[in-house]
């Protein structure tokens, strides 16, 4: 699971399809939609499932049943986890970015 | 556009297709169609084809090789084609010469022995199980090196179809037999 963190580090789509995943199992379509709605990225199709097949072979998403081809995809326990060393990583990176600009 | 789009899914593996293949298809038709569109999927389909070129970070064997787009099997079926005379050759020559049954050898002898006794011949004889070796071997094998804090890594992954093995075994006999043959005739 490292490796694939130090993989991951440097990757936004991952980070955003995980955060979008976060409010509850979403198909393509949607993860799209949501993610342009709060984070302004607008993925391409191939971007999104190419982070999709990443997550999902590091074990962080996983998929449900599909209807009507759509797979809707949702976050693991370890997706989760995750998710929540980056988040906080984050925080403490924007923290020290706003002490720096605003002194 | 959108079936230039459509098109440009054949980039990726086959083993992606089949996984993603139907999924994706729907969601690019819910997509408005454009040249970004087109631009994102064809390089997202070659860096997924870059990626299967190292080894899989996979575990579980969720992903087949990309080994399975190079036909494994029909590679498989024209190796044994190409060793179909050595192999020929050596079971008639193991029933005669260790069984002690000669009629097949002695039947074929008149027709085998200016294609045996020709350089051509004989290196294609020869030469034949170690290529059909490479032939249903190669495909299904993928070698990995990674340099990782310092120490050189090799990884050996084979994701063979039945065939493939059945193949690689009678090829590497064949070699051994041939070799031992080659040996005993010029040294």
């Amino acid at each position: 699971m490292a490796g694939a963190e130090g993989r991951r580090r440097g990757s936004d789509p991952s980070i955003l399809v995980l955060i979008s995943l976060a409010a509850g199992p979403r198909h393509g379509h949607a993860m799209l939609r949501d993610i342009a709605e709060f984070s302004q990225s607008h993925l391409g199709p191939g971007t999104l499932y190419g982070a999709i097949e990443r997550l999902e072979a590091d074990g962080l998403i996983e998929p449900l049943p599909s209807a009507n081809r759509r797979t809707p995809y949702r976050l693991t326990r370890a997706g989760e986890d995750y998710l929540g060393r980056r988040a906080r990583e984050l925080e403490r990176l924007v923290g020290v970015a706003l002490k720096r600009v605003t002194t | 556009m959108k079936r230039l789009i459509l098109l440009a899914i054949r980039i990726y593996p086959a083993w992606w297709r089949t996984r993603y293949g139907d999924e994706f298809v729907g969601l690019l038709r819910e997509e408005r169609a454009s040249l970004n569109i087109l631009l994102d999927v064809i390089t997202n389909a070659l860096k997924v084809r870059l990626r299967g070129l190292r080894p899989s970070t996979l575990s579980g064997g969720q992903r087949m090789f990309n080994g399975v787009d190079r036909h494994p099997q029909l590679l498989a079926v024209l190796a044994l084609a190409v060793m179909l005379p050595t192999t020929l050759l050596v079971t008639l020559a193991v029933l005669k010469y260790v069984v002690g049954v000669a009629g097949p050898f002695d039947a074929i002898e008149p027709a085998m022995t200016p294609i045996v006794t020709h350089p051509l011949g004989e290196t294609f004889l020869v030469l034949a199980p170690y290529a059909a070796l490479l032939l249903a071997a190669v495909p299904v094998t993928r070698l990995g090196l990674a340099w990782r804090t310092g120490r050189l890594s090799a990884t050996i992954q084979v994701a063979a179809p039945a065939l493939n093995v059945v193949v690689v075994l009678t090829s590497v006999l064949l070699a051994g037999f041939m070799l031992l043959y080659w040996v005993a005739e010029n040294l």
